[in-house]
């Protein structure tokens, strides 16, 4: 029972090292789009994005980095609290730090990755897997192939599939948008 | 009706594939006699776009992260799964719902067996990497100038180590190997001496393996040096 619990410690333990990149991956992003949140709500995402990661684990296959799986997660709740930040400030703040936090929080391109986002999470795992690899791992479908055991020619028909799924997807966010 | 359809679809996924581009004549063609395939291929075009910036995004955001040593939050996240672990609710965050630590509480021991016994064939206690997350090679593939640097994405554990093998392909058979190196860095930087030794046309392998020689996790691509 010892040698199980010293286990489970040790399984714990590097969880909680592999998890110590989600406040790091969470500053970055915050820099990046122009640093709209506070330290404070850069917190409240942290435990946020942690309590979905926790919760999702079962489900995370290893078909992308557990960093990038993050970044993902991490992105979307970092949306979640532009816009209750955005909403607090509309109801608390004067009008000129208004404008600072609502210029600088969420414009369209970061909502458009929010969508293409969203889009990919309704592609099958597979498709996924395929567009992830194509445009954020660079790879050719030859190379796609050969690491996922498709042929060439599969390999391209799923992904257009894929692509001509997200674009759908894309244009429907944008007619509910308008 | 169908089959301008179907025409229009082939033409697009060989404008999606960089076989064409849109300055074809026969895009241009199509284009000029048909506003839906125009449509599309705006539509795909702007996808395009936005999933490589997504993708530049991504990285950028990675790469910065792996460059901070601080981060708001960063002091709570132990501390944050061990009250998760422990289910204990007077410890709870306020704002964890009792369903949501109690899912948390069940995941915690979920992924603690997980890590522990890592399925019913493999008891081994080292936890390493998280759930068997794949290895990513990102350079060098296909066409390239240079090989090096040869790059590639992964966390390893303490004490774990990269093994990077590289065989001659030229001819499309495996051939001899030709180049090997064991790093704990996800980069390997070749000298000029060894960017010139590499044949042709290559494929190459990245082990990700444990402090005891454990393979975790491995990858293999193929790249051609244009120059050649």
């Amino acid at each position: 029972m010892k040698a199980v619990l010293a286990d489970r410690r040790e399984a714990f333990e590097a969880l909680a090292d592999r998890l110590d990149c989600v406040p790091r991956i969470v500053a970055a992003r915050n820099e990046r789009i122009g640093r709209p949140l506070s330290e404070e709500e850069l917190v409240d995402v942290v435990q946020n994005t942690l309590l979905i990661v926790w919760r999702k684990l079962p489900e995370f296959e290893g078909r992308s980095t557990l960093e990038t799986w993050i970044y993902r997660i991490s992105s979307l709740e970092i949306m979640n609290a532009l816009r209750k930040a955005r909403r607090r400030r509309d109801v608390a703040a004067p009008p000129e730090v208004l404008e600072g936090v609502a210029d600088r929080a969420a414009t369209p391109a970061r909502i458009e990755f929010e969508d293409l986002y969203l889009g990919l999470e309704r592609l099958t795992d597979e498709e996924r897997d395929i567009v992830r690899r194509k445009h954020f791992g660079e790879l050719t479908f030859e190379a796609i192939g050969k690491e996922i055991g498709l042929t060439v020619d599969m390999v391209k028909s799923r992904y257009y599939r894929s692509l001509a799924k997200l674009q759908q997807f894309l244009a429907s966010r944008r007619e509910g948008d308008g | 009706m169908n089959d301008e359809r179907n025409l229009d679809e082939l033409l697009l996924e060989r404008l999606s594939s960089g076989e064409i581009s849109e300055d074809d004549p026969e895009v241009h063609a199509r284009m000029a006699v048909s506003p839906a395939f125009r449509e599309l291929v705006q539509g795909r075009s702007e996808l395009l776009s936005l999933l490589n910036e997504a993708a530049r995004e991504e990285h950028g955001t990675l790469a910065r992260a792996a460059e901070l040593d601080d981060a708001p939050g960063r002091g709570t996240v132990r501390d944050s799964l061990e009250r998760a672990r422990a289910g204990g609710a007077g410890a709870r965050p306020l704002r964890l719902a009792p369903f949501a630590l109690a899912a948390a509480a069940l995941m915690a021991l979920t992924l603690g067996a997980m890590l522990m016994f890592g399925g019913d064939d493999d008891p081994g206690p080292a936890p390493g990497p998280l759930l068997g997350a794949p290895l990513t090679l990102t350079r060098p593939s296909g066409d390239v100038e240079r090989y090096g640097p040869f790059e590639w994405r992964y966390t390893l554990p303490r004490g774990g180590r990269f093994e990077l093998v590289v065989h001659d392909r030229t001819g499309d058979v495996e051939g001899p190997e030709v180049f090997r190196r064991s790093l704990e860095t996800n980069r390997c930087e070749l000298t000029n001496d060894e960017e010139l030794a590499l044949p042709a046309e290559i494929e190459w392998r990245v082990r990700a393996l444990r402090a005891g020689g454990e393979e975790m996790a491995s990858a293999v691509t193929s790249a051609r040096r244009s120059q050649d």
